[in-house]
């Protein structure tokens, strides 16, 4: 008999998980709950020894026991996961039986795993909704509320032989332009009526014909064909806004723009034309060459319409995937480091959500524990980690991951970055079986969120199966096992083959040797499952045996699929016959091109309305405090940021491990010779005034971040991620604006880049950020996030923490006072002192003051002249200054400028770019202010470090002062939380 | 020159480290993975210090540690523990500790009824803790005081339900390792590290070897420490390999 094991805790065990949830439970009204948790493995039949192994082992027996089968008292949750989802506990409970008793079950049983939770004290009529709310997501999982006495129903465990099931359908194309578009909305294909009406004309060229008849195909494309089209075809493949082309206008000019990823990003790295890029634009990720030992790989990812309806499984799934970019560049890097970014809907507003839209600080929690346990189980280090809240991603909360690897310069004999494929290859593929898992993942990215979103578009991230993966690839790699590989992201198969296919000519692919995980997948969901931890290689016909049996002993899935041939066709076959077969130039570049309308209406500047006195001691308190300003200590801490022993300047810096550094350094191997520093800027806000002035201001920051840590500024390198709401939407309002500030973003990517000679080595787009599911529709602000890398030496690293009492403290650039969109604009508002957040002078980079600022920190740095550096950004200088006492624990004693014509909050408060914090010895000002003269950089001599710890600033319409336990103690708050 | 093994695979991370660690203490390390040692059992006997490296060995699925205790149970226990009665150097940090005391490595005569579960906040915790070696006959921990590690892990929490289990194994001077000032996951007897009985197996939480150089040691900076000094990690290797 099948039997089922159910473990409780000792009584007086401690059970934090359950802790967890009676506290949830007193925060909807039930004060005095208690829960018990419990596990429960489902086995299939299994003989005494077998059945004995598995109850004596699958629990920790210091502080569980076996309940026996009668556990049935109390009210009690089940939970656990919907037949076919990945069940990764119940997975490595049939592994370990096996490997105990190798026959003890044949191989289409499973052990399915589940949970338990008694609850005493609350009503049962109510857990319905807390369960969904707090225990389990319906996408995947099911749970069963069961009263005194009831059982939870059996899941099966057998499962029939995963088999394809063969149906393959003809969709007929002979339809009106209006019935094609409902055509591809019924199928989720996300194809405008152009690229429906192109796949027409093309499917009724005689030629097109004449080829399907002899090769027995009907007329009309199958499923399998059409699928696969719009799959390649969609926005997020095919990045369809990027290359449209658009007649831009606004008052001052009009201009098109042939395609904005050639004119301004590709455009620009062929023009910076630098000598240590290796491989750019055409591979998963870009590798650029700045040290001796290893090239770098980097890719940063969004992963955000899954993260809006699985937090948790479509933020792992974010990091787990990006992870195959590097591990799919070239022939296969190794993983250092990870970076993330979330902007998310704040996370402390109790008002209820809008149906269908999950609370924002639910959101949060699930998100960062994705990216927690999918980094930290893949055994990688988060690097750098930033977070920004605003109502305008309540809708669709953007998740951004990314992962930087090494890639030595060659393996074997060969180019590391080449890869080549041969007529007769053949096509591995390797890791996890297929399933229906976010299948139309990629169309769906392209969709805004509305409430016929497909449930499958969410996959479920298995960081082991990937860790094992990548650990065999490696190895594979340098016995030169396979001639080319690359990852199945969104689009499956079909993208990944389709992708490399292009490399030989054509590839035959035999749909029916996939694996699955069950059964019923149709051929064309084979072809298109996004299910994880997947990578497609091309191995040369002679090493195939010799790859598989690799694999086999490492306990890797891999398949051999199919061949790579010379014919221009992709040729999908079910049991030998051929379904599909598409031409690789018309799969590739045969979608119609969009032509776009931008027209641009500029912010005008406001002058800045304050209703009430400015309390500026206490506005700094707030001010730190704020979500978008305090600490993020509570989730940063639960990241692993330094498995491999690499990290030198880690994500959690100063004497408190608190503060977030300007930049984070890592060394490129064990013995810490060569280093490479990482940063980012990201500012939304801007994306309300001027996205011009918005892609300055990240450039700019995010380069003045990386040298203010000191990084080469010769020797950087770019990575890009605009997230923005949809461009072409119908129905949206202000589309023309819109895409007029894309272009706009674009143009001021190129020239800061420009000016700063930062090549771009890859990036992303992630185009159509709405939510439709309320009323009025929800959209992003438009928001571009700048990566940045450069190397770093040792002796030359600098931080923002102030290292001697009696340095001195100089305040380097300009200052404005620039409000608008500012921080303390929007704190000002939530204390009802400030009516427009947009209102005061508007942001504006000057590029030039910018680049001597930064040359100049660089040189001084060079020379060993400084002891600290900060560059400030959000919240301005004063937020700046604070960062700097709670990092080393010294105080700052400044006076500000007498002729400063800036009020001293403005000073104080005002974001403008172009500025840094320095210090040094004192014995170093002659030689210091000699060089910053020279450079042309202005500078205020403010104060000096002080044993007192205290901040204290004497300005120009009084003084203030705070101690630093004042500050740390405000900075301390954790979004969303109360101090 | 010595040589010793680090095991990896099945979800373990931290080789390239604990290797590197060994390598600069003086050993001469070899990278295996669990798979390939298991197919040639007897190799294990050409090694004179071993190390299981931290991890997330089978995604902690079945609890931290168990999966991989249970695999090493079914397929090498009469090799580790020859080589546990060999007296050579055996270590297990954080996802290696879980296993050597599922695998009972670090008892003699007396059990210990003990586990490490979640931490009392329920949450994966990374940060520099203060530990002191306490007098043992611990190897591992010899000329060792006071000193920053730090910790990662969710499943750390050293806990026992058997109530005088704590004196016990302070008793025996089995307490190789302690947290000092603050109990950073709420471990019974501010418990970081034991070894056995003859004190040439250790498991410990926090993580010695991504401490083997200045460098990686929080505030090297403020604190003027050469980023390519010696970092607090690295002695524990040194007297493993002088030992072995």
């Amino acid at each position: 008999m099948a039997s089922r094991l159910q473990f409780y805790f000792r009584r007086g065990a401690p059970q934090p998980l359950a802790l967890k949830i009676e506290q949830e439970l007193s925060e909807i009204g039930f004060e005095d709950c208690r829960v018990d948790c419990s596990e429960i493995y489902f086995l299939p039949v299994l003989d005494e020894k077998a059945f004995r192994f598995a109850s004596d082992n699958f629990c920790d027996k210091h502080i569980q026991y076996l309940a026996t089968q009668s556990a049935v008292e109390g009210t009690r949750l089940h939970v656990r996961f919907k037949r076919g989802v990945t069940d990764n506990l119940g997975s490595t409970a049939r592994e370990m039986l096996l490997q105990a008793y190798p026959d003890c079950m044949p191989i289409h049983q499973v052990v399915a795993s589940a949970r338990e939770f008694r609850i005493e004290g609350a009503e049962p009529t109510k857990l319905a909704e807390f369960a969904k709310d707090n225990l389990y997501n319906p996408l995947i999982q099911e749970c069963f509320i069961l009263l005194p006495g009831e059982e939870a129903p059996w899941p099966v465990l057998e499962s029939i032989p995963p088999k394809i099931d063969p149906v393959v359908k003809t969709i007929s194309l002979d339809l009106e332009a209006q019935q094609l578009l409902e055509l591809s909305n019924s199928m989720t294909l996300a194809l405008d009526e152009r690229e429906m009406l192109a796949i027409k004309a093309h499917y009724s060229e005689r030629e097109v014909r004449n080829r399907r008849t002899s090769l027995g195909l009907p007329e009309w494309p199958t499923d399998i064909e059409l699928e696969c089209l719009a799959q390649t075809w969609s926005e997020h493949c095919h990045h369809k806004i990027f290359n449209a082309r658009i007649l831009y206008q606004d008052q001052h000019e009009e201009f098109e723009v042939d395609s904005l990823f050639k004119t301004y990003i590709k455009g620009l790295t062929e023009q910076l034309n630098k000598d240590y890029l290796v491989s750019v634009f055409h591979d998963n990720a870009g590798v650029v060459r700045l040290h001796n030992s290893y090239d770098l790989v980097y890719k940063v990812e969004t992963h955000n319409s899954p993260s809006a309806l699985d937090p948790y499984g479509g933020a792992m799934t974010g990091i787990v995937g990006v992870d195959r970019d590097p591990l799919g560049t070239g022939l296969g890097a190794e993983l250092l480091a990870h970076v993330k970014g979330y902007c998310l809907g704040h996370p402390d507003r109790l008002s209820k959500m809008p149906s269908g839209l999950l609370h924002p600080k639910r959101i949060r929690n699930g998100v960062h524990q994705g990216v927690i346990d999918g980094g930290n189980q893949s055994g990688i280090p988060l690097l750098r980690g930033w977070e920004i809240f605003d109502a305008s991603f309540a809708g669709k909360p953007l998740v951004f991951c990314g992962t930087l690897g090494r890639l030595p310069q060659k393996i074997g004999n060969r180019e590391a970055t080449i890869k080549e494929i041969y007529n007769g290859d053949q096509i591995v593929m390797v890791g996890g079986r297929v399933g229906k898992d976010g299948i139309h993942g990629a169309t769906f990215s392209s969709m805004e969120l509305s409430d016929d979103s497909p449930v499958q578009a969410v996959q479920i991230g298995d960081p082991i199966t990937q860790k094992r993966m990548s650990d065999l690839l490696r190895q594979a790699r340098d016995l030169n096992l396979y001639r080319a590989i690359t990852d199945n992201g969104a689009g499956g198969l079909s993208s990944s083959i389709g992708e490399m296919a292009q490399l030989c000519g054509g590839a035959r692919v035999y749909l029916d040797k996939v694996p699955l995980k069950y059964a019923g997948l149709k051929p064309w969901e084979v072809f298109l499952s996004e299910a994880q931890e997947r990578m497609s290689l091309a191995v040369p016909p002679a090493k195939v045996k010799e790859f598989l049996q690799l694999c086999d002993h490492y306990g890797v899935e891999a398949t051999n699929i199919g061949e790579f041939t010379d014919g221009e066709t992709l040729d999908l076959l079910v049991d030998h016959k051929l379904q599909a077969s598409l031409q690789m130039k018309f799969l590739h570049e045969g979608d119609p091109r969009y032509e776009l309308r931008a027209s641009y209406v500029g912010p005008m500047e406001q002058n800045i309305s304050l209703n009430g006195e400015i309390d500026l001691e206490n506005l700094l308190l707030g001010l730190l405090s704020s979500n978008n300003l305090c600490s993020r200590e509570e989730k940063l801490r639960q990241y692993d940021q330094e498995v491999k022993g690499l990290s030198v300047i880690k994500l959690l810096h100063g004497i408190d491990q608190n503060i977030v550094p300007d930049a984070c350094i890592l060394a490129l191997e064990q013995d810490g010779t060569e280093l490479v520093a990482l940063s980012e800027s990201v500012q939304p806000f801007y994306g309300a005034l001027d996205c011009y002035q918005m892609a300055l201001y990240v450039v700019e920051e995010a380069t003045r971040r990386i040298v203010a840590s000191g990084a080469d500024p010769t020797k950087l390198a770019g990575v890009d991620n605009f997230c923005w709401p949809s461009v072409v939407r119908p129905g949206m309002p202000k589309l023309e604006q819109k895409t007029a500030q894309l272009v706009r973003a674009n143009k001021g990517l190129f020239d800061a880049c420009m000016a700063f000679e930062i090549p771009l080595i890859s990036g992303k787009d992630s185009m159509a950020n709405d939510c439709t599911k309320v009323d009025p529709p929800i959209s992003i602000l438009p928001t571009l996030l700048f990566s940045i890398l450069g190397p770093v030496k040792m002796q030359t690293i600098l931080g923002l923490e102030p290292l001697r009492i009696g340095d001195f403290v100089y305040i380097l650039g300009s200052n404005r006072g620039q409000l608008a969109a500012s921080q303390i604009n929007h704190h000002l508002a939530s204390l009802g002192k400030c009516d427009n957040v947009l209102s005061g002078p508007l942001p504006s980079v000057n590029l030039n003051e910018s680049k001597n600022l930064i040359g100049c920190v660089a040189k001084l740095n060079e020379e060993k002249l400084l002891h600290s550096c900060h560059a400030p950004g959000m919240g301005g200088l004063l937020v700046g200054l604070c960062r700097k006492v709670i990092a080393s624990g010294y105080g700052i004693d400044i006076k500000l400028d007498e002729k400063e014509p800036l009020s001293d909050w403005q000073y104080l408060f005002g974001e403008d770019s172009g500025r840094m914090i320095i210090t040094f010895a004192p014995e170093r000002k002659s030689i210091i202010e000699k060089t910053l003269s020279n450079e042309r950089v202005p500078f205020l001599e403010a104060g000096s470090v002080i044993a007192d710890n205290r901040l204290r600033i004497q300005g120009n319409q009084g003084g203030y002062h705070w101690s630093i336990d004042q500050l740390k103690y405000a900075y301390s708050r954790q979004p969303g939380e109360k101090l | 020159m010595k040589k010793a093994l680090v095991l990896t695979g099945e979800g373990l991370n931290c080789e390239a480290e604990t290797a590197h660690a060994l390598q600069r203490a003086g050993a001469e390390v070899e990278i295996k993975h669990i798979r390939d040692l298991i197919n040639n059992s007897a190799e294990l006997a050409s090694y004179r210090i071993l190390a299981i490296c931290g991890g997330f060995s089978y995604g902690d699925h079945l609890g931290a540690g168990t999966a991989l205790a249970l695999q090493l149970r079914l397929s090498l226990a009469t090799e580790l523990q020859q080589f546990v009665d060999e007296g050579k150097p055996l270590i297990g940090i954080c996802n290696g500790f879980q296993v050597l005391l599922k695998l009972g490595l670090l008892e003699d005569y007396d059990p210990i009824n003990a586990s490490l579960t979640w931490n009392k906040e329920g949450k994966f915790i990374n940060r520099w803790v203060k530990v002191s070696a306490s007098p043992s006959n611990c190897l591992w921990t010899r000329n060792l005081t006071q000193f920053d590690l730090p910790i990662r892990n969710g499943e750390g929490r050293f806990y026992s339900m058997q109530k005088n289990q704590i004196e016990q194994l302070r008793l025996n001077q089995q307490v190789a390792l302690e947290y000092v000032d603050h109990n950073p996951n709420g471990s019974h007897g501010m418990i970081a590290g034991l070894c056995n009985l003859r004190g040439n197996v250790l498991g410990l939480m926090p993580h010695p070897e991504a401490a083997v150089y200045n460098w990686q040691v929080p505030m090297w900076r403020l604190n003027g420490l050469d980023p390519f000094g010696q970092g607090p990690g690295l002695q524990m290797f040194i007297n493993a390999v002088e030992a072995a």
